[in-house]
C-alpha cells in the first residue's frame, strides 16, 4: 500500500515545525564534509570535455583494432600516435591556466591541485587502460609492445609538462601540439636512420629509457604543481 | 550526507518529540555535534540511522527533564497549530492514531527516512515495519473516510 502524493502534502502540513532561527549560524560552523577519492574522481570525469575522451577512445580503438590486422608492425604506428594520446592530456592539463581560470580555481571546494591530480589520474588511466588490448592483441611480446609504445608517450608528456610551466597562456598548446608531432615522426626517422635501436637487444635501453622517463615525468609534475602553489600565493 | 536537508528533518522530528522550537532546535544542533564527534557510523555507511538514534535519545533525555520543569508548549502564528487549520481533518487523523505510530508516519512518509534505516532504530524486521506502515496507512485513511474526508 503506498501513500498518495496529496496525503504525502498533508501530513507535511500537520507535522510542519516553526522555521529555525539558528540554523544557517550553525551550519557555517560545521566543518566541511570530505568527498571520498571515488565521488571526486566521478565528479571531475564530468569536467573532461567530451570531445577528449571521444578523441582518445577514438585514438585507442583504431590502434586496437588496427593491431588485429598488421600485427608486429603495428608497434610502431601505435608508438608514433601515442604522442597525440600525451597531448590530450598535457592540453587539459593546461586548460585552467590556459583560459586565466587558475586563480579562480585554486580557491574552490576542490583546489586546483585536486582537480587537476584527479583528472590527469582518470585520463591518464583510461589512456593506458586503452593500450592494454592493444598490447594483448600483439601477442607474445606483450612486455617489448609495451615499452616501445610508452616512450614516446611519457617523453611527449614530459616535454609538454615543461612547456606548460614554463610557457603561460595559450600559446603553449602549439608549441605541445609541434612537441608531440615532433616525437611522432621522430620515432619512424630513427627506425630508418638507426635500426639498431629497434633490435631486440636494443629492448633494455627502452625499458631503462621508460624508467627514466617516469622518474623525470613524477618530478616535473611536482614541479608543476608545486608552480600552482606559488601561483595562489601570489 | 546534505546537513541542510538532514537539519530540516532532525529538527522536525526533535520538535514532533518535544514541541518546544527553542529545545528542538538545541536538541537538533546538539545531534549535529554528538554526530560529528564520532566518524565509526560514518565510515559503517550508517549516518542516517546513526543521526536519529541520537536525536531520539537526546530528545528521551529532554523528555525527562521536562517531568521537573514543564516546558510551555508553544503556540505561534506560523507553528503547526496555525496550518494544521487548513488540514484539520488529518491532523484529527493522526490523532486517532498512537504516538509511536504517529512516529513512524513522520519517519517514513514526512522525513522520507528509508524503511531499512528505520528497522534498525525501532529494532524490528523490515518486514514488521512494512505491515506497521500498512496498517497505520488504512488506519489513516478510514478515519479520514469516516470524517468525509477521505482521498
Amino acid at each position: 500500500m503506498s501513500i498518495k502524493k496529496q496525503e504525502k502534502e498533508m501530513l507535511k502540513q500537520v507535522f510542519a515545525a516553526p522555521e529555525p532561527k539558528r540554523k544557517r549560524a550553525f551550519l557555517r560552523t560545521l566543518p566541511r564534509q570530505k568527498a571520498g577519492i571515488g565521488t571526486l574522481l566521478f565528479s571531475q570525469a564530468a569536467f573532461i570535455r567530451k570531445w577528449v575522451w571521444a578523441v582518445s577512445f577514438l585514438l585507442f580503438g583504431s590502434v586496437v583494432w588496427l593491431a588485429q590486422y598488421t600485427e608486429q608492425e603495428c608497434i610502431w604506428v601505435l608508438s608514433a600516435v601515442m604522442p597525440f594520446g600525451a597531448l590530450l592530456l598535457i592540453l587539459e592539463f593546461a586548460r585552467s591556466a590556459a583560459y586565466g581560470m587558475a586563480e579562480l580555481e585554486m580557491t574552490s571546494r576542490f583546489s586546483l591541485r585536486t582537480v587537476l591530480f584527479a583528472r590527469m589520474s582518470m585520463l591518464g588511466a583510461a589512456q593506458l587502460l586503452g593500450l592494454i588490448p592493444a598490447a594483448i592483441v600483439l601477442g607474445t611480446k606483450f612486455f617489448t609492445s609495451g615499452v616501445y609504445i610508452l616512450v614516446p608517450y611519457l617523453l611527449t608528456a614530459v616535454l609538454g609538462l615543461i612547456v606548460v610551466r614554463r610557457l603561460p597562456g595559450r600559446e603553449n598548446m602549439y608549441v605541445c601540439g609541434c612537441i608531440s608531432g615532433g616525437v611522432c615522426v621522430l620515432g619512424p626517422i630513427l627506425r630508418s636512420y638507426l635500426p639498431a635501436w629497434f633490435g631486440a637487444e636494443s629492448v633494455v635501453w627502452w625499458l631503462l629509457a621508460a624508467v627514466v622517463l617516469i622518474a623525470v615525468l613524477m618530478r616535473e609534475y611536482g614541479k608543476t604543481m608545486n608552480h600552482l602553489e606559488e601561483l595562489a600565493w601570489n | 550526507m546534505d546537513y541542510e536537508a538532514q537539519y530540516d528533518k532532525i529538527y522536525r522530528y526533535c520538535y514532533f518529540k518535544i514541541q518546544n522550537q527553542t529545545v528542538a532546535e538545541d536538541v537538533t544542533q546538539e545531534t549535529f555535534l554528538r554526530f560529528l564527534e564520532n566518524s565509526t557510523y560514518k565510515e559503517r555507511g550508517r549516518e542516517l540511522n546513526y543521526l536519529y538514534t541520537i536525536a531520539r535519545n537526546l530528545c528521551i533525555d529532554e523528555s525527562r527533564k521536562r517531568v521537573t520543569e514543564e516546558l510551555p508548549k508553544e503556540v505561534s502564528e506560523d507553528g503547526p497549530e496555525a496550518r494544521v487549520i487548513e488540514s484539520m481533518v488529518m491532523k484529527q487523523a493522526m490523532e486517532a492514531l498512537t504516538t509511536e505510530e504517529r512516529e513512524l508516519v513522520l519517519l517514513r512518509y514526512v522525513n522520507e527516512v528509508p524503511v531499512k534505516v528505520i528497522c534498525e532504530l525501532r529494532a524490528c524486521s523490515r518486514f514488521a515495519v512494512n505491515r506497521q506502515l500498512k496498517q497505520v496507512l488504512k488506519k489513516l485513511r478510514e478515519t479520514l473516510q469516516e470524517k468525509g474526508a477521505g482521498l
